[in-house]
Formats: structure tokens, sequence, C-alpha cells
């Protein structure tokens, strides 16, 4: 076996990244349409925060001057210039990929290839309500069934550990980012546990695949502390923050000589060990997670100055 | 209950449908019938191609699939019997379907065009070309043959010269060409191979025989469209694979990492093969990665690799430095070593040469090789099969005149309009004038170059480039094709059953490079 060449670690590190953050986009753009369905009129909170979301603002406002769904949809699903739509992150996986064939199984680069080319064809005329849904499932199965020959086929080397760090870093990233919504969204109304507030709670939830796996862990109450506890630190469910600094620690570990980022795993840990949910208030989450926001950059950071660096 | 009873139903449908149109082209044929109007209706609602089939005829030239009477060729019998029998629909159904598989394959070219790269799906014919096992078996022995020859010349060139100082060649020919590398004097690489893989172009005339039309020794590409359009054939016509037993092609990858393997110089179980590629915006990136992914080999571009202090190549691994042991290269001599040729390449490894010639690391195809990749050296290498081996060439040539002999000249100039012009050192189609193609502007034009640079001018005879059925906007029409088998040459000698078959998609044109609008077709070596 020969050693995985950087510049292959790395592109496998953002072809990894860029599939999760698709499903992970496709996922919350579904849940928080969902949620406004269910949101009486007049105290919807504004599309804007899916924005937000992805720190977006500038980019937005560069080429429209309204919030509205249809624009904000058009952003987020469809705008190949924008780098947090769904269009471009399956683009860019598929570039990532299309250079490193060599390392995976044959089919991936197809499942990849074909999934770009659903996208590319149907994005622009799947904003509209009416076929956002069905759109957004198909890419999401998609983009499960790559998951899915990755996991059963590909062999637990480098490429297995490189692809699992991009994956677990972006999902890391992702889970704090849809707190970081729900926080958006209810920051400055005057009752923060008025229903929609629940609403959107069940709904984020809803959109990391987290309702059944919360209510055994945690009830079938969802209360917003509670969530946020859940999501930053259980230690079992697989898209909380703990579950993946944990993970990433563990194929770090298999890689070798990455201490440098087995240190900031750990102090990331520390942090979030640190948060008091139920204590919090919606103004220091905000801050909290920006403080979250910048470790995983500088976990990013590490990670390729250790391997990524020719 | 219910299911059964409907399929049987659509059978004897489908059954009768086609009898009916049969009879009904017959009647059509030969006697018009009084309810002629209805038998009409019939035709246009469920054409088969069966009479598209049996008139087609490519007068003048050989086709590969259809003798001049019309009639299937022994070996088309079955697969031409098989397409009469589709309808329009299901054959303009088929075509759509190979288009998608292509496109969902992602098997595409790279075409640069007005300052942009444009990613293009890979133009495929449906209707695969075949040649008879026998045949076939004749052309391989003599590509091997003039592979090993070039070889032994390429070996003698950049050595002791032997075959310049008996005058077999004249030595200016070879030592003034720009593709003579003096850099690579007194290298001997292993086994004496220089040009490990070589794709040979091959063309039919109208006497059916197959001419050597040129050797492509530096960076051969088309191998990967060979292996797609094999994969696309079976997905889209698997029950075409039924009745005809079609020589594989599919181990190629394997046969080629077997032979860069025997290049290595350490003994190894399993050396470090590497593809090193300019990039992704190479036109051939996507035959790279492909190649690469077939042999499990990392697919690299020049950074990442460099020459250690110990002069051994190495490559930036997760674990630091790794040595690597056979490079196959599909960067041209001019940029792969910034030390010793082009300095400002960026594609290239400083020092590689110096490795190279140390011996430890084996690049493939070796530098310099391009020294017998030259239009005139094509005429030569008949005598080099007699000089080197005492043996008679297997393969036939097409009759080339060399414009810097006078008298080759004096012919060429006289007849230009009936002789194809090529420039000795281009590739890719480019620059050539077809004579009976071209105007008294062009043809003039070129006979000023060829006066100003005779050494760099060629010309041949109008090859009648040989024809097979092609689906073209609905219908089954003769288009030219040549065919580009690829020869690996290690410790042992290989041809591809077959090779890629190139297709001029356009009516009468005689151009068939991907980059210049052609098309491709599944080639098959059918035992009867």
């Amino acid at each position: 076996m020969n050693s995985m060449l950087s510049s292959v670690a790395e592109r496998l590190y953002w072809m990894a990244r860029y599939l999760e953050r698709a499903e992970n986009m496709a996922c919350l753009t579904n849940a928080y349409t969902q949620f406004i369905l269910d949101v009486p009129k007049g105290t919807q909170p504004g599309w804007d925060s899916l924005i937000r979301i992805i720190e977006g603002e500038e980019e937005f406002a560069a080429r429209y001057s309204e919030y509205s769904e249809r624009n904000v949809l058009k952003f987020l699903i469809a705008d190949l210039d924008n780098p947090g739509s769904i269009r471009f992150a399956i683009h860019s996986a598929r570039e990532n990929i299309r250079t490193t064939r060599d390392t995976l199984p044959e089919q991936c680069w197809e499942l990849v290839n074909a999934l770009n080319l659903y996208v590319s064809e149907n994005a622009e005329a799947s904003i509209a309500r009416r076929h956002r849904f069905q759109f957004l499932d198909r890419v999401v199965a998609r983009l499960q069934r790559i998951t899915g020959l990755i996991a059963s086929s590909v062999p637990r080397d480098h490429a297995y550990q490189f692809i699992r760090i991009g994956r677990l870093i972006e999902r890391c990233d992702m889970t704090s980012r849809v707190v970081d919504v729900a926080t958006a969204a209810t920051l400055g109304r005057q009752n923060p546990n008025a229903p929609e507030v629940t609403w959107l709670w069940t709904n984020l939830l809803k959109s990391l695949s987290a309702v059944a796996a919360y209510r055994r862990e945690t009830g079938p109450v969802v209360e917003g502390g509670e969530v946020i506890d859940f999501l930053f630190r259980s230690e079992a469910f697989p898209r909380s923050v703990f579950f993946c600094l944990d993970n990433i620690a563990i194929e770090t570990e298999k890689i070798g000589n990455g201490e440098r980022v087995l240190e900031v795993v750990d102090r990331s840990h520390k942090l979030v060990h640190s948060l008091e949910p139920e204590a919090i208030t919606l103004a220091r989450l905000h801050e909290f997670i920006d403080r979250l926001q910048a470790r995983l950059i500088e976990l990013h950071e590490t990670v390729a100055a250790t391997w990524f660096i020719r | 209950m219910h299911a059964p009873i409907a399929g049987y139903a659509g059978k004897i449908a489908l059954f009768t449908t086609h009898a009916l149109v049969c009879t009904v082209y017959q009647r059509d044929r030969y006697a018009p019938q009084p309810n002629r109007k209805v038998c009409i209706l019939t035709i246009t609602h469920d054409r088969i191609m069966k009479k598209k089939w049996e008139d087609y005829r490519a007068p003048g030239y050989f086709d590969e699939l259809i003798t001049e009477q019309g009639n299937p060729r022994i070996a088309a019998r079955k697969l031409v019997n098989h397409f009469s029998k589709l309808s329009d629909a299901e054959m303009s159904e088929f075509f759509a379907a190979a288009e998608l598989a292509i496109r969902e394959m992602g098997i595409s070219f790279t075409v640069y065009s007005e300052g942009s790269n444009i990613d293009r799906s890979w133009p495929m014919d449906i209707i695969p070309r075949i040649i008879r096992a026998s045949d076939w078996r004749r052309v391989s022995a003599g590509l091997i043959q003039r592979s090993k020859a070039l070889n032994a010349f390429i070996n003698d060139i950049y050595n002791r010269q032997k075959i310049l100082a008996d005058g077999v060649i004249p030595a200016e020919i070879v030592l003034d060409s720009g593709n003579y590398r003096p850099e690579c004097a007194g290298v001997s690489p292993k086994h004496n191979v220089w040009a490990h893989i070589c794709g040979t172009d091959l063309v039919r005339d109208s006497d059916g025989q197959f001419y050597v039309l040129e050797d492509n020794l530096r960076v051969p590409s088309g191998v990967s469209y060979m292996l797609e359009n094999r994969v696309v054939t079976k997905r889209v016509l698997p029950e075409l694979f039924e009745d005809c037993s079609v020589q594989p092609v599919s181990d190629y990858p394997l046969r080629l990492f077997k032979m860069l393997s025997s290049l290595s110089p350490r003994a190894r179980k399993r050396p470090c093969v590497v593809v090193l590629t300019p990039g992704i915006y190479n036109s051939a990136y996507f035959e790279h990665a492909f190649l690469a992914q077939g042999m499990g080999a990392a697919l690299v571009e020049g950074n990442d690799l460099f020459v250690g202090d110990d002069e051994c190549v190495y490559m930036h691994t997760v674990a630091g430095p790794e040595r690597v042991d056979v490079i196959y290269r599909r960067i041209d001599d001019d940029f792969i070593d910034p030390e010793v040729f082009r300095p400002d390449s960026a594609l290239g490894i400083p020092g590689i040469m110096r490795s190279w010639k140390k011996g430890k690391v084996a690049i493939a195809n070796a530098p310099g090789c391009g020294v017998a990749d030259d239009k005139v050296i094509y005429a030569y290498v008949h005598k080099m099969i007699r000089y080197y081996f005492n043996e008679e060439p297997l393969t036939r040539s097409v009759k080339t005149y060399l414009c810097h002999d006078a008298g080759d000249r004096d012919y060429v100039l006289e007849n230009i309009a009936e002789l194809v012009v090529k420039p000795a050192n281009e590739s890719g189609g480019y620059g050539i004038m077809v004579g009976p193609h071209s105007s008294k502007a062009k043809h003039k034009e070129f006979a000023r170059l060829i006066e100003e640079n005779p050494r760099n001018y060629i010309a041949q005879p109008t090859v009648a480039l040989s024809t097979a059925p092609t689906y073209c906007d609905g219908e089954i029409q003769p288009r030219h094709l040549d065919l580009r088998p690829f020869i690996l040459q290690g410790a042992d000698s290989w041809v591809t059953p077959g090779g890629l078959t190139r297709v001029a998609m356009r009516k009468g044109s005689l151009v068939v490079n991907s980059s210049q609008g052609g098309g491709s077709k599944d080639t098959w070596i059918l035992e009867r």
C-alpha cells in the first residue's frame, strides 16, 4: 500500500465537506419551508435567517434587493455563484472527485456526476414550493446513496479517514449553525416560549433527522435548552458536536502525526463542555456559537497545515 | 393471472406488427396494391430500419459491414440483422440511452475554444464496427514487429547510431529534427524500450487492406474511450452480445500496469507507479484519471513530486515523502523538466531527467522517443525492420513523398491537387491539406510552404478511407473512419484487441479527430 498523496487527501476532505454541506443545506431548507407552512401568517420569522446561517448576507445583497422567499431559495438552491448554495456544493464535490477518481469506488464518480447533472438541470425549476420538496428530497436521497457507498466500499485507510474528518468537521459546523438559526429567528422576540418557537425547534431537529433520537434520549417535550444540550453534547447522536469532535479525534489518531489537530479538538471539546444550556440567554448563545465556529476554523487550518501543505 | 395475459398480448402484437411491416415493404416495392394508403399509414406508424439497411451502399469505398452488393459481411450478419429489426423509435431510444449513459458516466473530452475550456460529452455512434479475428491477428503481428523496430531505432539513435553510419537513413533527417533530444544520448532504458505505449493510426483503403497512417509515440491518447465505448454498448444494447463472441478489451489497465511494473528500477512486488498529468485543464484529463483508477495508481501533478538529494523521485504523501518507481507521464518532453527543457514549465519536476538518466526512476514513454514520431521517419520504418531484424515488414505503409528530396518535391508540387500534404511534426490533424477537398488558393499556399521549408512537409496519395454504417439524424449513412490500436511494450509486447475507431461524422469528411467534430464507434474483434 502506498501512502496517500497530500493533494489527494485534501481533495477527498473537501469532497466530503461539500457532500455533507449539500445534504445539510437541503435538509435545512426543507425543514425551514415546512416550519414556515406551520406558523400562522404575521408571526413568521423572515427567510433571511437562512441566509444568515451560511453568513451569505453580503453575497446576497450584491445580487438581490429583497429577502423574498423566491430570492432566498434561488440563492440557496440554484445559484452557482453562491459558495453556500446546494448547487455550488455539489458542483464542487464533483470537481474534487473528478481529480480523485482513482482512490474511490468506481461507482462513486458516476453517482456524484449524475447528481451534479440532475441538480444543474432541475435546480432552477425547483425553487417554487410545489417542486421544492420533491427536488430536495431526491437530492438528499442521492447523497445518502453516495454516503452509503462510501461507508460500505471504501477501505478503512487514509482515504476513508480524510473523508470522515471532512464530513465530521462540516457536520459539526452545520449543527452549530442550525442552532444559531433558531436563535436568530427567536432573538428579540417578546416571548421565547411562544408556540412557533417550539415549532421551530422541532423542525430544526427534523432537519438534522434528530427527532427520534432526541425523544429517546431526552423525552417528548421539545424545549430550547434541552435541544441545545442534546445537539451540542449528546455522546451518542452522530450529528452532535461532541460526537463529531470525538470521532475526529479517533480518525486523527489512525492517520498519525496529528498531535496539533488533537490539541485543537481537545480545546473545542472543553469549550462545549463549559456551556450551560439551561441558563444561557439567546444573546450569549449566539456569542458562544461564534467562538465555537472560530475553533472549527482553527481545526480546519490545523488539519490543512498538518497533512495538506506541500 | 392478469400479468401473464398482458405480457402475451403485448408480445403477439409486437410480432404481428413486425411481420406486417415486412410484407408491406415488399408489396410497396414490387407491386402497388389497391389498399396502399392504409399500408403507408402503417409504415409511418411503426417503421423499422430494415429498408434503410437494405438500401445502404457506400460506392467507391470499402465498407466495414456491408459488401458492394449491399449484403452484410459474414462477420456482421448477426449485428446487421439485429439492427434491421429495430423500429425507428427503438433506434432513436437506444441512441438517446447511449447519450445519457455517456453523460452520467461523465465520459467527456475538453475542447479549448475561444479562450475557455469546454467539457464536451464523448460522441459515440451506437452501431459497432466489426473486424474479423483472422484479419486482426495478421494486423497485430505487424504492429508488434513495427513497434519493436521503432524501439530498436530510438535506442540506436541515442547510443551507437549504427543505422546512420550505415547510411540506411540520412543522418541529418534524424539529428536536425526538433524531436531529437541530445540530452537523452547515452541512456539505455530497461529492456532497451523507449516507446512503451504506442498508438498507431490505421486506415483501410478501397482494396480492403489495412495501412499504417502514422505511429504516435509521444503521449498517444484515446484508449480510455475505447474501453468506455464498450461499457456503453454493453449497457445500452446487451442483446447484441448474446450471439456474438466479442474479444473483451477491459483488461487494458491491468496490462498497462504489468508493463509499467516491468520497468521498475527496484525489484518490488508492487512498484510505486504514478500517472503524471498536466492537470484538469488538459484535453485528455478524463483519460489520465481513468487509467490511474484502473491501475490503482496515484494520479499526480508536477508539484506532487520532487527529486531528493539522493536523486530519487518522491511524492508528497500524508505520511511524508514516498519513493516513486515508474512514471507514466502524459506531459510532453518540453515540459517535463525545467532544468533541462523549457525553463518556464510549471508542469514538470526539476531534476527528473537527472534521476531518469541515473536509472533511479522509469519514465514511460521515455523522454526523446518522439524522434521516431515524425512523418519523415515514417517513410523509413520498413527499412528499419529489414535493417534491424532482417525480416519482411508485415504492415503496409502509405506511399510517402518526402519534400526534402528534390525528385519527390517536384512530384508533389506538380500533383498537389491530388495529394494530402502534412507537416512532419504536428498531431491532432492540424495543418493538414487534403488536395482534392481544398481550393486552388490552398494548393498555392501549401506549395509555397513546402518550398520554404521542405524538410517539414510530406505528401501522400489520398487514401479512400473505409466507411461503416453510422446512425445520423435517424438515417443509416456511410461515414469514413480510422482505427487506433495501442501497442504495449515492456518486458513483453501486447496489442489491444481492436482499438479506438474514430468516425468523421460530417458527410464526406475525412477528418476523424474528436477536436474537429469526429465521433467514435465501439470496435469488435469477432471470432466467427
